[in-house]
């Protein structure tokens, strides 16, 4: 395949710098993906020329943000498939999009002696506020155990389902174990089971093309805008239209209300019945810049071009003496995140990033948000590196040849 | 190596790190004062396990996992702080927590090698690594005059 990769890379301003003196090598994108120069510009430019807020006056100006803020709805309603602006959700981020249905369909729905499920590998994010429910209505978290290999234990599936489960949280792509989960078979089966499927999608947005129809009897798809070039502070939840008109609100105020009387209101439109205040307007204006983007990059050829620089790393990794991968091996199959955790005998992950860091290398070490994971394999801390589409085969290369100088520096 | 890295891996605290000094149980049995501390942010964990009889640290060894400036940090503490009255050592807790936080500088004259730790104030995410052996060390001796 033709892929450019320095072409690519001039579209991130800030992958042109050094750190400590050396080139960046910026191995942290499963953290959050740095912008390219048009979401950078987009921003910058309804900053400059477009500001008011939205949805409220007759003005000039709160039109065209109006427009910006509702057109980027439409590019990810596109760019996921799904079936109408009124199913996408703007939210602050993954994060918000777990807690969002955790209140406002959880508390409605999760009863004493219900069962919610999750896997074994969930991010903070989609692990805490279950548990908190769970907590809360006396039901019982049942957590999905993985086989040796790392990938998900069919059985145990089975068997946390043979309660009464009402909901069923999954990450779509683990952040520390990367691979895509068949998430078609697991939502068929929870939802056999009679329970609701929730996906987090935050990791797998970035790497892969996204199609709500591909994904099964899914009820709930949220993911982030910073892991997908986009900025901060946003993030999609996705639902059926049904499904949402069913939940009630579970923030109050502004933009949300169709009607305020003194001891009673009424609610907005969807999606708006869940957008209470001023939202993150130029946030979401970056958002539509980076669907943009990605979507004329094309997620097929981000795919395969990812896929190389996966192998290579798997390859490259399995040579450093003393390194212990704790990923599904890549001969299982499947698609996958560009990324791999690892232990390195003798160096402590964050002494290893410490070390990567004055070679220009950006890592991540520590639990990476997954403590549960982490804990039942009994490993304190990994260092992770995680890649993009920009990055380079020989950033690879430079990695492993400092690996190697670290274990000799520390061991 | 960068001098950037070497500002804070200093040769004493990777001898330290690779060669830890007072490292495992104390022996004595029922009158040693165990105490752990525990950085769930980072997974760094330290025991430290006391002799304290005669109001001093009769005896002072570690424990427990971490990155090399946490563990180094260990092992210099419990050397610099073996056989010292309670009160001294409490001081020197103090002490190094303003050394830490930068409230005190760093004092090129002295011998003592927990000096060689004052390179990580440059360092601030690992200002915590270094200072979880002292803070553990003075919830002990705090808890041990209020069981």
């Amino acid at each position: 395949m033709t892929w450019n990769v320095s072409k690519v890379r001039a579209d991130f301003p800030i992958l042109d710098q050094k750190i400590h003196g050396k080139p960046l090598v910026y191995l942290d994108n499963a953290a959050s993906a740095p912008r390219p120069r048009a979401v950078i510009d987009a921003v910058a430019r309804y900053e400059s020329e477009s500001h008011a807020n939205v949805h409220r006056g007759v003005h000039t100006l709160s039109q065209r943000a109006t427009d910006l803020y509702e057109g980027a709805r439409s590019k990810v309603r596109d760019f996921i498939g799904a079936g109408s602006d009124q199913e996408v959700v703007f939210t602050r981020g993954t994060t918000e999009g777990v807690n969002l249905v955790m209140a406002a369909w959880g508390r409605a729905n999760v009863r004493e002696g219900d069962d919610i499920v999750v896997l074994r590998s969930e991010h903070h994010s989609n692990f805490v506020p279950w548990q908190a429910l769970a907590i809360e209505k006396r039901a019982r978290l049942r957590i999905v155990e993985l086989t040796p290999d790392l990938t998900i234990d069919w059985n145990s599936l089975k068997e946390a389902l043979s309660g009464r489960p009402k909901i069923l949280a999954m990450g779509l792509m683990s952040n520390v174990l990367g691979m895509l989960q068949p998430v078609a078979e697991i939502a068929a089966m929870a939802s056999k089971a009679g329970a609701r499927v929730f996906v987090d999608a935050a990791q797998a947005v970035a790497h892969l093309p996204l199609k709500l129809s591909e994904l099964g009897p899914v009820d709930w798809l949220a993911f982030s805008g910073h892991k997908m070039c986009g900025p901060t502070g946003t993030g999609i939840l996705w639902a059926r239209r049904e499904l949402l008109e069913q939940m009630t609100p579970w923030m109050y105020g502004g933009d949300m209300i169709r009607r305020v009387g003194d001891q009673e209101s009424s609610w907005n439109e969807l999606p708006w019945k869940f957008e209470a205040g001023t939202p993150n307007i130029s946030g979401f204006v970056g958002m539509g810049a980076a669907v943009d983007y990605l979507s004329a990059l094309g997620m097929e050829r981000v795919h395969a071009y990812e896929r190389t620089l996966t192998e290579k790393l798997f390859a490259e990794l399995a040579r450093v003496e003393g390194l212990k991968l704790w990923n599904p091996p890549l001969s299982l199959g499947g698609a996958r995140a560009p990324l791999a955790q690892f232990t390195l005998e003798g160096v402590h992950p964050h002494d290893l990033a410490q070390f990567l860091d004055a070679e220009g290398i950006a890592v991540r070490a520590g639990h990476h948000c997954v403590q549960p994971l982490l804990s039942k394999l009994g490993v304190p801390a990994t260092t992770r590196v995680s890649l993009s589409f920009f990055n380079e085969p020989t950033e690879i290369d430079f990695l492993v040849e400092q690996l190697g100088r670290a274990r000799r520096y520390f061991a | 190596m960068s001098e950037h890295l070497d500002a804070l891996y200093k040769d004493i605290i990777l001898d330290h790190h690779k060669d830890p000094r007072n490292f495992g149980p104390l022996p004595g049995g029922a009158h040693v004062l165990k105490h752990e501390g525990y950085n769930p942010l980072c997974g760094d964990r330290v025991v430290l396990e006391l002799d304290l009889a005669g109001g001093r640290l009769q005896g002072c060894n570690f424990h427990g996992e971490g990155c090399s400036i946490c563990m180094s940090s260990a092992s210099l503490m419990t050397e610099d702080l073996k056989g010292k009255p309670v009160a001294e050592a409490l001081a020197a807790v103090q002490d190094f927590r303003d050394l830490m936080q930068g409230t005190r500088p760093p004092d090129e004259s002295s011998e003592r090698e927990v000096e060689a730790l004052a390179g990580v104030r440059k360092f601030p995410v690992r200002i915590k690594c270094a200072l979880l052996p002292w803070t553990t060390l003075k919830e002990a001796l705090e808890l041990k005059d209020n069981p």
